[in-house]
């Protein structure tokens, strides 16, 4: 019972995810797609994420509703942080996305 | 630039954040729309900065995640109020300084003129002033459509005007008629034009009136030139009656004109040694003030003066000046002119007088002008031949002519 509803959400994201696709609607919103903007090594720009789950000054952790970006480097700074937006500013060495 | 100014307005503080889960209290306040800025992570607690309306909403979440909060700094506009609160005399001075502000914004201060390119900006201000338009006045005492209509009627080439008031400066903007043929104020005035010198007449060229003269006609003042008088007659060869007219006429006569000059071949030569010495002054209100106070020793002495008006703008001129004086020392020695220099001094003088009647349209046909240095004076005399226009008006003189039925009516008299 519990295989198949994982199954069914499966087949369900598929389809949405071609939808959109075909449709070439904003990816963002519908899917809940991450973006994450960077300027050459020392700046990004990240939007469309459900909250921090670790800051240090060598890693910050992001929740995303897909998955988990981490991204590493040296004094890294939140300039501002809001619900949707985040501006880090920093030596940036590593973005990692990891499914969980 | 403009969200750090809003920042300020508003007022923020730096606070430190300690507790098991940092990051928890971060996705709440922004879960809680709270912005929050330059997070930096030291060692075990955070420290970031927040606005005061998001500091005032931080409890409960405070409360949620058992942080423990330090505020470190607190910066803007509502803490420096704050901090000042008891200086009165501070804030009398803010508030006295917008009052100025303000009273000031009520009056005009600078009148610019747009456009103009034959009349120029000084007389258009001047007739401003004569109409009350000024520097200085009150801003609510300008009527513009008054302005326009006034500069219009006053300037006839002036085809279109606008004011407007742009914060306390008034723009006069105007559109000049350039392709305006100025009518020559004509007579017509019934009028003889009369000879004002003696001469030969050169040529005449009526364009209305009865000439009198012809050309090669000697003259003498006064003579009756053109007539204004034009006789009608009728069938019989008599005359009518007269119509009159303003005589208009060009002529040209050839005259004589007598040049004589003489100055003595003495003269005081000043001779400069170099010294100078500068004093500065200030006018106000027609007071002056120079500095320095020290006296001028030199026993003769020529001046110098450079004067300028404080102004305001362009055109707003303040009754306060400021200058320098210089003094420069001379010594007097007597000297007398060698003969080339004299006769080049008198020849100067001749050619400066004929330009000038050149100048009124006069023609110099021959020059009779001797120059000879007597003992101690240099004398220049003789006379010029020249053409010039002449003519002068003279009302008409109008003759009552017998009417014809004069008879008639003295037939039943009798």
């Amino acid at each position: 019972m519990k295989r198949d509803k994982k199954v069914k959400y499966k087949v369900n994201s598929k389809l949405k995810s071609e939808v959109v696709e075909s449709l070439k609607l904003p990816k963002d919103i519908l899917l809940g797609a991450v973006i994450v903007t960077v300027t050459g090594q020392s700046e990004a720009f990240v939007e469309n994420y459900r909250g921090i789950v670790e800051y240090t000054d060598n890693l910050i952790a992001l929740q995303t509703k897909t998955c988990l970006v981490t991204i590493t480097g040296k004094s890294l700074r939140i300039d501002y942080y809001t619900n949707d937006e985040m501006k880090i500013t920093g030596h940036i060495k590593n973005i990692q996305y990891s499914n969980n | 630039m403009v969200v750090r100014l809003i920042k300020y307005i508003k007022g923020y503080v730096k606070i430190r954040i300690e507790g098991y889960s940092p990051e928890r209290f971060l996705n709440l306040c922004g879960n809680h729309h709270i912005l929050l800025w330059d997070i930096q992570n030291r060692g075990n607690c955070f420290e970031l900065y927040i606005s005061i309306q998001g500091f005032r909403q931080l409890k409960p979440i405070l409360k949620k995640t058992k942080t423990k909060l330090t505020v470190l700094e607190r910066r803007g506009l509502p803490f420096f109020l704050h901090k000042y609160r008891k200086r009165k005399v501070f804030f009398m001075g803010i508030i006295t300084c917008l009052i100025i502000l303000y009273m000031l914004s009520l009056f005009i201060w600078q009148i610019e003129c747009e456009g103009n390119y034959t009349r120029s900006t000084e007389v258009i201000l001047d007739y401003l002033e004569e109409i009350n338009v000024y520097h200085g006045m009150r801003k609510r005492d300008v009527n513009c459509e008054d302005i326009e209509a006034k500069i219009r009627s006053r300037f006839n080439d002036i085809i279109w005007a606008s004011a407007q008031i742009e914060g306390t400066r008034l723009i006069i903007h105007v559109k000049e008629n350039t392709d305006l043929q100025l009518n020559e104020e004509q007579d017509t005035e019934p009028s003889d034009i009369i000879a004002n010198k003696a001469g030969t007449v050169e040529s005449i060229i009526t364009r209305s009136g009865i000439p009198m003269i012809h050309e090669g006609q000697e003259i003498a003042a006064g003579d009756l030139l053109v007539s204004g008088q034009i006789p009608i007659y009728n069938d019989a060869g008599e005359v009518a009656s007269y119509q009159y007219c303003a005589a208009d006429s060009d002529i040209m006569l050839n005259t004589t004109c007598d040049y004589s000059d003489s100055f003595s071949m003495d003269y005081e030569k000043k001779i400069y040694t170099g010294n100078k010495k500068n004093t500065y002054f200030i006018t106000l209100f027609g007071r002056t003030v120079t500095f320095p106070l020290r006296k001028i020793t030199y026993r003769n002495y020529s001046v110098i003066t450079n004067e300028n008006q404080i102004k305001l703008g362009k055109n707003f001129y303040l009754p306060c000046f400021y200058g320098k004086n210089t003094y420069e020392e001379y010594n007097i020695k007597k000297t007398t002119y060698t003969k080339q220099e004299a006769t080049a001094i008198a020849k100067e003088k001749l050619s400066g007088f004929c330009e000038d009647l050149i100048k009124k349209g006069v023609q110099i046909t021959e020059n009779n002008v001797t120059i000879n240095i007597t003992g101690k004076k240099c004398i220049a005399n003789g006379s010029l031949k020249i053409i010039e226009a002449i003519g002068k008006r003279r009302p008409v003189q109008i003759v009552e002519i017998p009417e014809e039925n004069e008879d008639e009516k003295g037939i039943p008299e009798e």
